[in-house]
């Protein structure tokens, strides 16, 4: 067993619950330096997962780019750790499985967006249940029946918010199978990912930043 | 056969030091590296820390001891009760100092992020403590009916 875990642990601080957090307790750079502390092979494939499936890129990712598909293709076979792959893999089915409900809500079929199915081995199924409310899906995705709900509220920030839980969840059951492991460093650096992308949707600087933009449109020579 | 049942005698008489030794550097070294990482995430109060990473090196002084029990001319008589009470108490030693590495990580972990659980979150590595002077007595008293 890698003993440096022990070390990397020791170094990264308590994490609060997302909701409950004020501030990010470790700073990008930080969490940069400390998963340093791994051995290299280590270091890259979390860095490569966190490049496809943290929630500061999906922000800024339509599910059918391209570019991310070819990303995701390559980095799949890089990624051997099996706690990390269980987690990519799990961020994937959650994904398509939104963008079914996505499409769905919007009244489209799936042959609307044939390339999304391939990520996740439920691609298939969702595709043959489509009517279902929870695609047959909600005994082993709980967190189906309350995103679905939120998306037809159109309750954006209750759908983010059961997102963001249901990961946290996953992820601390991954840190609680293997508390001084490898496991533990994923959870920590997939749920600070988790508390960055909540905190950045606080409404004042959004607010902020609107009110800059819409000072820079007013001043176009 | 003899020599063979002697050989297995002087294993059991160093096996205690030896397999104690071995989970004290295992214990000392995850609870070591654990206080480390934490010397990087706190302001005060190092010494803590480190202290409580040396607390699996108690199996040493207890397989130290133990050894010293079994001490004794190895005969084809005692040397399969040495080789069973040596062997059996060195294991014991060396998983409780790797179980109490875990558990001083976990307490350093724990109480450089909420100081006052200090002293509580050490009671799990104080438990496996007790496991390991429980076989070490009785190593003690049980080694008293091996003959010299």
């Amino acid at each position: 067993m890698n003993q440096s875990y022990y070390t990397v642990l020791g170094s990264l601080p308590h994490l609060p619950h997302f909701q409950r957090a004020e501030r990010l307790p470790l700073t990008r750079l930080r969490l940069e330096q400390r998963i340093g502390m791994l051995p290299d092979d280590e270091s890259r494939q979390i860095w490569e997962a966190e490049a496809l499936v943290s929630w500061r890129h999906a922000v800024s990712r339509r599910p059918d780019d391209d570019a991310w598909l070819h990303r995701w293709r390559r980095a799949m076979p890089l990624i051997r750790q099996s706690v990390l792959r269980e987690y990519v893999q799990f961020r994937l089915d959650q994904q398509v499985a939104l963008a079914a409900l996505r499409l769905r809500h919007a009244g489209l079929g799936p042959e609307t967006e044939p390339e999304i199915w391939t990520v996740s081995p439920y691609g298939r199924h969702i595709r043959a249940h489509w009517q279902a409310p929870d695609f047959h899906l909600a005994a082993r995705h709980p967190w189906l029946s309350a995103v679905r709900a939120a998306l037809e509220r159109e309750d954006a920030v209750a759908l983010e918010r059961h997102l963001l839980e249901s990961c946290w969840r996953h992820l601390d059951r991954l840190a609680a199978a293997e508390p001084l492991g490898f496991a533990a460093v994923v959870a920590f650096v997939f749920q600070w990912d988790i508390i960055n992308a909540w905190l950045s949707q606080d409404p004042r600087p959004a607010a902020t930043c609107f009110e800059r933009l819409l000072q820079e449109s007013r001043h176009v020579p | 056969m003899d020599s063979l049942i002697v050989t297995l005698g002087w294993v059991g008489m160093y096996a205690p030091l030896a397999l104690g030794a071995i989970g004290s550097m295992v214990g000392c070294a995850r609870a070591g590296m654990s206080a480390c990482g934490a010397l990087l995430d706190v302001e005060s109060g190092y010494g803590r820390y480190i202290g409580v990473a040396a607390m699996p090196s108690s199996q040493s002084i207890y397989g130290i001891v133990v050894t010293m029990a079994l001490r004794r001319e190895l005969t084809v008589d005692n040397s399969p009760g040495i080789f069973g009470l040596g062997l059996l108490v060195g294991l014991a030693l060396m998983a409780s100092a790797f179980a109490q590495g875990d558990a001083c990580a976990a307490a350093i972990n724990a109480a450089k992020n909420k100081l006052e659980i200090f002293g509580i979150s050490l009671a799990p590595a104080a438990l496996v403590e007790g496991f390991a002077v429980f076989a070490f007595v009785f190593a003690l008293v049980l080694s008293a009916g091996i003959p010299r």
